[in-house]
């Protein structure tokens, strides 16, 4: 059991299309928010915290690791929307989470 | 549009079909490689037709099998090596234009974003989402960086600057390869950070 609280830091913000700095990182944010929008998940207040809570889930869920490097860790879930799922593949380091690919459906 | 390379000329075309990449890409006589094949959402296909000699009748097809998430790949000229440099998926391929092989094949810890080529020292600057590594001419890493998701970067004499999202922002020199972190110093040589094979 893991007994430290995941830290997501700004990666909601990330996954919602608000990055900032390079194009890279916008258009990267941007196509996250479309693979979220594709499945029903609008950025409003209970999108966040749902989401943020089956990160929660996937930290403290040991069964789910697909890789480790050191204390990096890779982790699959599924994530399930009003009008479908991605497959979140999120990176941790510790307790912090790195980033995050959805994946499923074209330009996700 | 041709972009020219040597006694070669290069065109790149896209295309939202695998089927459409390659029927064209059969066409190319002079060799053909397809890169990103093991890709697990592979969605948008590029094809970079080399078109060889000064004749260019011949062609040369590299196909890229894209899972985008939002990031085009990108594609380093190296003439003087007669070598693409391609950055793609988490992958870094060199592809040599006159044996037309695969040279060398890095695989990266999270999607590749940009190449940046440095003059002194002579490294290619590999960025990917969460971090940096540098290649030297060979393809041979010499070190690497992760941290988090790197929002901006810039280079001011011989430091390089990098801005993180959850991650306070650090200066590495390129030349002792010393990084300053924000509020703290310290000298330590990235190969101790990170080692690498």
């Amino acid at each position: 059991m893991n007994h430290l609280k995941p830290d997501i830091g700004r990666k909601l913000d990330y996954l919602f299309g608000k990055a900032t700095g390079r194009q890279h990182n916008l258009d990267r944010s941007l196509s996250m928010l479309k693979a979220l929008e594709r499945i029903g998940l609008y950025e409003t207040p209970t999108s966040r915290s749902y989401i943020a809570e089956h990160l929660e889930q996937v930290f403290y869920n040991q069964e789910n690791i697909s890789s480790q490097n050191g204390n990096w860790v890779k982790r699959d879930s599924l994530l399930a929307g009003p009008r479908g799922f991605l497959k979140v593949e999120s990176t941790w380091k510790g307790n912090k989470l790195i980033t995050i690919v959805l994946k499923g459906g074209k330009g996700g | 549009m041709y972009l020219s390379y040597g006694k070669h000329y290069i065109e790149i075309q896209s295309y939202e079909s695998k089927t459409e990449m390659m029927n064209v890409l059969s066409k190319c006589e002079g060799g053909r490689l397809i890169l990103g094949e093991s890709a697990e959402q592979q969605t948008f296909f590029y094809l970079i037709k080399i078109h060889l000699g000064w004749n260019g009748k011949l062609l040369f097809g590299i196909g890229i099998c894209s899972e985008e998430y939002g990031l085009k790949p990108h594609l380093l000229l190296k003439p003087q090596d007669s070598e693409l440099l391609l950055g793609f998926n988490n992958e870094v391929v060199a592809v040599g234009v006159e044996d037309r092989k695969i040279h060398f094949r890095i695989l990266l810890d999270s999607l590749f974003h940009a190449f940046l080529t440095l003059e002194k020292p002579k490294h290619i600057l590999v960025f990917h989402e969460i971090g940096l590594l540098a290649l030297d001419n060979t393809g041979q890493k010499l070190w690497e960086y992760e941290e988090d998701v790197i929002e901006d970067f810039d280079i001011i004499e011989d430091c390089l600057n990098i801005k993180f999202m959850d991650a306070s922002p650090i200066s590495l020199n390129l030349q002792n390869l010393s990084i300053h972190k924000l509020h703290e110093f310290f000298n330590t040589p990235v190969q101790k950070i990170r080692a690498v094979g």
